[in-house]
């Protein structure tokens, strides 16, 4: 019997000693070279950034962007679909290698997880149905309107803190977001412009109004590793230097943030 | 990674309890209303008269065999269609009280077939009318003979309640997410969720078997 | 009715191939682990009770969890012990590890409805364990575990709509996606919720019949 407890025990042991140690979840860049593939996070409710095309595909930015950094570590890339509330859980759970989904850089997160070099820089906006009868992001102070977020972005922070009195509705994806905003359910959306903006087309009986300039570049959006992985952050900015430098960075960037192709929104 | 780190989950401990107020109303009011759905099923059922008694039954059989989350999503997204503008909560609470009113029927549909058929004869001889026969004599044997049924049913909708925070609704597991995606420390407040969940589960049961045993002391 | 086109179709239906996948993989995993379970709570051997009261500690408190609250604890634990596998995988884990406390309760409840003295009888008569179980009671407890076995089976198959939640594209999500393209949601929805129906009635019809076939033995 006492066999039993010892052996019961070690696997307990086990157990909580892989779980308390940590670490294993995360592989460092031998492990996954060594594994022949990198597990990248990517949003697919998140167009340009990801999302299924017509043909059932997994595309946009974020995946283009995945591919050549995989093809630059010289392995197969697999990409991990995820939410944006996920997507450091999911880093520091080791359910990815890298995380992308217009990961912003914030002081907060980078006491958790370590950040590339910036991918580009995304600023908000106010997008609401023009009979809510909103002009200005001051309007959202008095707390009389209710905003519309996706959970874990960081919209939602900053609301927080200049508009504290405005209550907020929040959901998982920013195609729910918009069609609730559609629907009536809350009245205005601060949020990336570039992302939402491609939803906006989805209902094409509502008059949006999108109101900028109000807010500084909200910050650098970067692709996440976790902190102790240094030699995992070198080859990705190693790559993306060199995209930079060859120009792919800038024609990834123009082949879905295009104008033309924003200009869709009203 | 730094492994398991609960304190930040343990910091808002008060949010999160607070989120087993909402799981809670959420399956009481569901299940409250969905109830007298299924009594109302459950008689036409019982009455037997053709074309209503198939339709019921079709209900349940067609809001069984689909999966909850599906029929909120349908709520959720098709109702506004309709010019009904409900918030996320009562389209959480409307999708499941369509829910369970298929099952709670099928279980009231079988408590009230075990009526023996002397306490028909009773109703009739006391002279009641068809409205005093069900109130009084068939739904409360149909009720107690099925409580245990009916009991286990409501748990099962608190747990099916934590699908309301995937449309936004701050219950829980909704509290436990926004936790989650605040402090980075998913596992951990999910781990503590789930003893939350199975402690409100364990509680529930006490109080289920408390009020069956007054229930028979009183009757 | 709606222009789905072909390719709409196609996800449609790998999504509802994913969720047989998960329904029939959880499932199995469920009754493996079911039937462990329950030999573990019915041995009487006297060094193995620590682990009968882990298994029944662990049934009693599994489904008293809600599915999506174990599915992000199985999906985050695996990652963090360092176990590399696919959302897909950890949704039939999770599948599994519910499904067998479940059915556990079935298979335990109804080994139990056995009387006790044929059991007795046949020791008596020094049948061997295999066949003990073959032509005593295994027969019987059959009879009791089978119907409400497959009812639980299509509890199982609506719990994989949760799957959609850790990234699994199975037909719940497949709604989503092709809502978010833009098709009517009305139509969306409702077809969704059929395929459901096509995948779970047959079951649901299936486990009548047993239960009426038994009725007449």
């Amino acid at each position: 019997m006492r066999a039993n407890w010892n052996s019961l025990l070690l696997g307990f042991c086990a157990v909580s000693g892989a779980l308390w140690g940590g670490g294993a979840g995360a592989r460092d860049s031998a492990a996954i070279r060594a594994s022949g593939h990198i597990n990248i996070g990517v949003e697919p409710g998140l167009p340009p950034l990801g999302e299924y095309d017509d043909h059932n595909e997994l595309v946009g930015y974020d995946v283009d962007i995945g591919r050549e950094i995989a093809r630059g570590m010289g392995v197969e890339p697999r990409f991990v679909t995820l939410s944006s509330s996920g997507r450091i859980p999911y880093l520091m759970a080791g359910k990815v290698d890298i995380v992308l989904g217009g990961l912003t850089l914030t002081p907060g997160r980078a006491e958790v997880i370590a950040f590339s070099r910036p991918l580009y820089s995304e600023q908000f906006a106010v997008i609401t149905p023009e009979d809510r009868g909103i002009t200005s992001f001051t309007d959202l102070e008095s707390g009389a309107h209710r905003l519309i977020e996706v959970r874990g972005s960081t919209a939602v922070a900053y609301l927080q803190q200049r508009v504290p009195k405005a209550p907020m509705l929040l959901l998982e994806s920013y195609a729910d977001a918009i069609r609730a905003l559609a629907q009536g359910r809350g009245d205005a959306m601060v949020d990336v412009i570039e992302y939402v903006g491609h939803y906006l087309p989805s209902q094409p009986q509502v008059h949006w109004r999108i109101i900028r300039g109000f807010a500084p570049p909200v910050g650098d959006d970067c692709i996440g590793m976790t902190r102790q992985d240094v030699a995992l952050r070198a080859d990705v900015n190693r790559i993306l230097d060199a995209m930079e430098h060859d120009r792919r960075l800038e024609q990834i960037h123009r082949r879905w943030f295009d104008p033309a192709v924003a200009e869709r929104a009203p | 990674m730094t492994g398991l780190d609960f304190r930040p989950v343990f910091a808002r401990l008060p949010f999160l309890l607070g989120g087993v107020g909402v799981t809670v109303l959420i399956a009481g009011l569901a299940f409250v209303f969905g109830l007298l759905l299924a009594v109302g099923l459950a008689v036409v059922r019982f009455e037997n008269q053709g074309g209503w008694r198939r339709l019921s039954r079709s209900y349940s059989t067609a809001l069984t065999n689909t999966p909850q989350l599906s029929q909120i999503f349908a709520v959720f997204y098709c109702l506004p269609l309709m010019g009904l503008m409900v918030s996320p909560f009562l389209s959480v609470v409307i999708g499941m009280t369509l829910n369970a009113a298929a099952y709670l029927a099928d279980i009231l549909g079988a408590g009230m077939a075990r009526v023996p058929p002397v306490y028909h004869e009773v109703a009739l001889t006391l002279g009641l009318n068809r409205r005093q026969t069900y109130l009084r004599v068939i739904l409360p044997y149909a009720g107690r003979t099925m409580f245990p049924a009916l009991a286990n049913h409501f748990q099962i909708m608190i747990l099916g309640s934590a699908m309301a925070s995937i449309f936004g609704v701050e219950d829980l597991t909704g509290r436990a997410y926004d936790i989650g995606s605040t402090t980075f420390r998913i596992l951990e407040v999910m781990l503590v969720t789930g003893g939350l969940y199975a402690v409100l589960s364990f509680a529930l049961t006490g109080v289920f078997a408390l009020c069956r045993r007054t229930m028979e002391r009183i009757v | 009715m709606i222009a789905f086109s072909h390719y709409d179709i196609a996800l449609l239906l790998q999504a509802m191939g994913r969720t047989v996948e998960l329904s029939l993989g959880g499932g199995l995993l469920g009754i493996a682990g079911a039937i462990l379970l329950t030999a573990l709570r019915l041995s009487d051997l006297r060094y193995m009770f620590p682990l009968r009261m882990l298994a029944v500690l662990y049934v009693q408190t599994i489904r008293r969890i809600p599915f999506i609250v174990t599915l992000y604890i199985v999906f985050f634990c695996a990652g963090m012990m360092g176990v590399d596998v696919s959302a897909t995988v950890v949704a039939i884990g999770s599948i599994g590890l519910i499904a067998a406390a479940y059915l556990c309760e079935i298979l335990h409840g109804g080994v139990k409805t056995v009387p006790v003295e044929q059991v007795e009888a046949a020791l008596v008569l020094n049948l061997p364990l295999w066949a003990r179980w073959r032509y005593v009671i295994g027969p019987q407890a059959l009879s009791a575990i089978v119907p409400p076995a497959v009812g639980y089976l299509v509890l199982f198959i609506k719990d994989t709509a949760l799957a959609s939640q850790i990234g699994v594209v199975e037909l719940s999500q497949a709604g989503v996606i092709l809502s978010n393209r833009g098709l009517p949601s009305v139509q969306v929805f409702c077809v969704v919720l059929l395929l459901y129906f096509a995948i779970s009635y047959p079951l649901t019809c299936l486990s009548r019949l047993l239960e009426k076939r038994i009725a007449v033995h």
